[in-house]
Parts: structure tokens; sequence; C-alpha cells
């Protein structure tokens, strides 16, 4: 009887040691060296792969960009979907959260290609935003096939991830409180500002770490609006798997961003433990 | 009693249905062979040919879709040793390559293909056999450009052309823009720098390198470029859908050779029948009058739109396929730096 339990456990742990196994054979290979001009790989064990990665200006750069445009990504999420979710939290209008909410499952149902598609139908040369500024006979702008473009794109895939995990975090906050603030004299904005704002931080932080996690590992997005001119972590792993064919390296580069993907989402984690025991009592 | 009866009465039939669904599929398998391949030249081209194999040959023919012959390269590496395709259209670069990896590609055998010395000279190597050779030229919209013509690739470069070109990233033909672009700039294979800092100087004038055909041809056709540099089936995919477009292939006009290649997986035979209807001279006539590209049997002449297409004698160049696979991931570093915003 004892050990049912585990036995119920077997499926998941067979699973996640499938992950294991396939993680730890990619880790192999990048310890190995690349026949040139083949797709060949052979031994012995060399860090070769890792000092040319390293020492690689464009994976540097790739580095820096991709921290850069998800913390971006990330920013302009939680600017956008923390009005979203709160409409959703505390909206008494049925027809406004009713409205929120079909956006919202309607960007989360369609799919990710679909979506690309449609914003570049919007952004595009002769998409209908450049038509409606040609039309009222102001300059057009390159919308899209730029990091403008990819931005937009993800933050919108972003969005739902983002407003629904906040939505959790806003519900728990006791209405009791804001209507004490109410009580007490304060304006709808001292509530927010003071109680509601403070409170959701943990949350916040929550869903922004969700956010930026997805920012990191976004590929499709710059690869169908970024024109080939913006370069994040998972398109260069693509492309470098495309023209080098060293899988070695390219195993070796994959590796190293997920170390630094890993360390920023760690720092990101420290600072929702943090942001729990300053804003929500340490209850989290 | 009757509990236990039924589970075995069960067992027996499952067993029984397991050992018939067993040997269906090794029917069925052995007059069956799968192509990976490119999905607009299966829609475009293969399909109805593929009808017609099945047809005289009682061979049926099934398909997995490629988005590029380096991602084929993958697919092909991925399931090494028991490959679910038999037959891989590739560029003849990727087939090289992957020829230097003994375990994936069987010999073409020679012996069973009536149509193999017909083949023109360079289409053919001991793993890869030409379905088509191509230009790579310029495929623009009269309607769209100053003047409504180009004819050099130095037009790309000037005035007029601002965010109107399409150009193919370096994962795309194999490096064959920069490699142009080099050689306009004084550089050569060996020395790609100069055509990078001249990409340099065409980024105002790109709307976007791209990596997929369709979404470069879709631009195409709705406006958004008005030029794409690429192979001389888009023409042809776009005069299907009422756009009209016009190709050169200006000096230097590099020539590129498409085709198939056989997996080792034990159908080897059955693919090597689809190989040489392909290398046939009916097929290769329907290649160059319906596809637009250039048919590697010597017995048959290029369709004249093909013809109009072809460059002048003395553009054309062709590299060797070896240093490219060598070089073409340093080609991609150097120019992912220069190009990116």
């Amino acid at each position: 009887m004892r050990a049912r339990p585990y036995l119920l456990l077997l499926p998941a742990l067979l699973a996640l040691g499938l992950f294991a196994a396939a993680f730890l054979s990619f880790v192999t290979i990048s310890f190995e060296t690349a026949t040139p001009g083949t797709i060949l790989t052979h031994g012995p064990p060399t860090l070769a792969n890792y000092r040319s990665v390293l020492a690689s200006p464009l994976a540097r750069s790739t580095a820096l960009d991709t921290l850069r445009l998800a913390a971006l990504m990330t920013v302009l999420t939680a600017v956008l979907g923390y009005p979203l979710a709160y409409v959703l939290a505390r909206s008494t209008s049925r027809w406004k959260r009713r409205l929120v909410l079909f956006g919202l499952i309607v960007t989360f149902l369609s799919g990710g290609v679909t979506r690309a598609y449609a914003w570049l139908i919007i952004l595009g040369n002769r998409g209908l935003i450049n038509q409606m500024l040609a039309a009222l006979g102001l300059p057009t702008f390159r919308l899209v096939h730029n990091e403008t473009g990819v931005v937009i794109g993800v933050v919108h895939f972003l969005l739902p991830f983002f407003v629904l995990t906040l939505l959790a975090a806003l519900k728990n906050i006791p209405l009791s409180l804001e209507e004490c603030a109410r009580n007490l004299g304060a304006s709808r904005w001292r509530v927010f500002w003071h109680v509601v704002l403070p409170l959701s931080i943990p949350g916040l932080v929550s869903a922004a770490s969700l956010s930026f996690a997805g920012a990191l590992s976004a590929f499709l997005f710059p690869e169908l609006l970024g024109g080939g001119r913006v370069h994040m972590a998972s398109n260069v792993i693509f492309e470098t798997i495309l023209t080098d064919f060293n899988l070695p390296r390219v195993a070796a580069m994959a590796g190293l961003f997920l170390v630094l993907a890993l360390v920023a989402l760690g720092l990101l984690g420290a600072l929702e433990r943090r942001s729990a025991r300053l804003w929500a009592g340490g209850a989290r | 009693m009757r509990r236990g009866f039924g589970l075995r009465a069960v067992s027996v039939v499952l067993a029984a249905m397991t050992a018939a669904f067993a040997a269906m599929p090794a029917a069925a398998q052995d007059k069956k062979i799968t192509l990976l391949i490119w999905s607009s030249t299966w829609n475009g081209l293969i399909k109805p040919l593929a009808a017609q194999f099945t047809k005289e040959t009682g061979i049926a023919v099934d398909i997995e879709v490629e988005a590029s012959s380096m991602e084929g390269l993958v697919k092909v590496q991925a399931m090494r040793g028991k490959p679910t395709a038999d037959v891989w259209f590739t560029a003849q670069g990727v087939a090289e390559r992957a020829a230097s990896d003994p375990g994936l590609l069987a010999p073409m055998p020679i012996d069973k293909l009536s149509n193999w010395k017909d083949v023109i000279a360079g289409g053919t190597s001991p793993t890869f056999a030409a379905a088509y050779y191509y230009p790579f030229g310029i495929v623009y919209r009269p309607d769209l450009v100053p003047g409504g013509k180009i004819s050099s690739w130095e037009d790309l470069w000037g005035p007029g052309y601002d965010n109107k070109l399409a150009l193919p990233a370096p994962s795309f033909f194999s490096g064959r823009m920069i490699l142009v672009s080099s050689l306009l700039a004084g550089g050569s294979i060996d020395n790609v720098d100069p055509g990078i800092e001249k990409l340099k100087k065409i980024k105002k004038n790109v709307a976007f390198w791209f990596t997929s055909d369709p979404q470069a041809r879709k631009a195409l056709a709705q406006g958004e470029v008005a030029v794409m540099v690429t192979s001389s089936s888009t023409v042809k995919t776009l005069a299907d859908q009422g756009v009209t477009v016009k190709m050169v292939s200006p000096k230097p006009a590099p020539i590129i050779f498409e085709g198939v290649t056989i997996l080792k997986g034990g159908k080897e035979d059955l693919a090597a029948q689809f190989v040489n209807y392909i290398l046939s001279p009916q097929w290769q006539k329907t290649i160059t009058e319906v596809w637009n590209m250039g048919p590697v049997n010597k017995n048959v002449p290029p369709a004249g739109k093909f013809a109009d297409v072809l460059p002048k004698d003395g553009d054309a160049v062709t590299f060797n396929e070896t240093t490219i696979n060598e070089r073409l991931a340093g080609w991609t570093e150097k120019f992912n730096q220069a190009i990116g915003q």
C-alpha cells in the first residue's frame, strides 16, 4: 500500500528522466569536436566550444540584446497588463470584464503564426497603420522587420500569461482592506497606490518572471517579424545550426544562453521572495 | 469463469488483430515511399507527377515537409538509421554535406537508373541526382520599381529602392547573396569581407532578410516589397496567383542545382525508381515547362520562358560547395554583426 503513491509518480519520473537524458546528451555533445565541413563529431572532451562561443562577438551581443529586449518586453507587458488584470479583478461592470477576458482568450487561443501574420498585415509597409498615415498625408514608418515589430508581437503573446497570473494575486487581496481605507477617507487613487499596489507586488513579480522567461525564449516572433535583423538567443542558435552544423558548438552556445537565462530568472526569483517579505508579510 | 474466459477471448482477438496489422503495413510499405520535400515543390510540381508515378509503378508516394534544405538535413540526421522518408529533396551543397556521414545517404544505383547517363555535367554525384537547376537572380514587380525595369545587381543599391527589397538571409541559398555581393565588390569566395561591407550599404533598401520563401513571395505579391532575390520558380508561382513579375539574372549569376538523394532505410530500390522518373525526359519536360526550372536531362531543351531568365553567356558562375560548407557559419556571423540593427 505504501508503495502506491510512489508508483503514481512513476510516469512523471519517466518523463523527467527522458528530459534529463536528452539534456545530458546535449551537454555531452558540447564537449566534443565537429569534423570541419561534415556533420560528424569526435572526441576527446574539450572546452574549445565554450571558449569559441565566449570569444564570439555575435554571441556576446546576442546575449545582451536578448536580455535587453526581454526586459523591455516584460516592462511593457506589465504596464499594459496590470490595468487589464485590475479591471478583471475589481470592475463591477460585467461587460467590461467579459470584454477584457474575451480579448485575452482570443489572443491565447489564436496560433502564434496567425498572430505574426496578422501583425504583418497591420504593421507592414502597406499595412493598415501605414495606409492610414499615408491617406492623411503623413510620413509612413518601418513598424515591422525590426525590433519594434518583434516587441509588439512578443508583448501581445505574453499579455494573457501576465494578466492571468496577476489576476490570481489581485483576487487574493481582501476587498475589505480597500473598503477600510475608503471608509477612512482615502481616495480611490490613494487606496490603489498605498494598499492594492504594494500587496500585489509579489504577484506582479511572479507574473513578470513568467513573462521574462517567455520573452527570453522567444523564437517565432523574432523569426517572422524581425526581418533577419533582430538576433535573440533562440534565433541565433537556430541559424547557427542551419549554417554551421557544428552541433558541439551550438550545444555549447545553447548551454551558455541557458545559464544566463537561469541566472536572470534566479535574480527575479530572489526579488520575488524579497518583495513577498516586504509587502506581503512574508506570506510567500 | 466467465470473466476469465472473456479476458482470454479479448486477448486472442487483440493478438490476432496485432498480427494482422503487423502484416498489413509490411505489405503496404513494400509499395510506398515517402519524400522529404519542400511544400512548394510538392504542390507546384511533384504532386501530379507522383500520381502518375503511382499509376505506372503501383508505388504510393507520401510526403514529409521541410522548410529548407538545411532544416531537412537536421531532420535527416535526427532520423539517422531509421528514416521515415526514403527520398530527400535538397540542394546540392547540402547533399554533399550529408554525404560526409556514411550512415545517411545510399549510393545512387547507377546501373538501375537508365536516365543517369543523360544528366548534364555537374548534375550528379555518387549520392545525388539533380532534378533541375536555376539561376539565382532578381524577381521584381515592374509596376513597383523605378523605370519598371532592373538590369543589374547594382540597381538594387541605387535610389528608389528604399525598403523595397526582400533578400535571402545567409542560411537561405547557402550564402549566395554574400557571394554575389563579394564578386561585385571585388572579393571572392576566399574573401567575402568586401561583399559584407557592400551589403552594409544596402541596409536601407532592404525591407527584410528572408528565411522563408513563401513569406517573401507573399510580401512581393502584396506589394510589401518590390524585389525578391530568389529562384526562377517564383516567377511561375506568382504568375499562377495572377501577379505579374519579371526576372533577370545579371552577372554574376550563380547557378544552383537542386535534386534528390536516397536515404538509407531499406527502400532504396523503390526510391531509385522514383529518382529515375525524375531524370526521365517526360518529367524533365514538365519541370522546365511547368516549374520554370532548367532541365538536367540533356535531351530536353529549356522551355522558352525559362530560357528568357537564363544568364547570358559568360555571366553564370558556380561555387565550390565544399568551401561554402566549411565557411558559411563564419560568413553568417560576420553578416549578422554587420546587418543587425
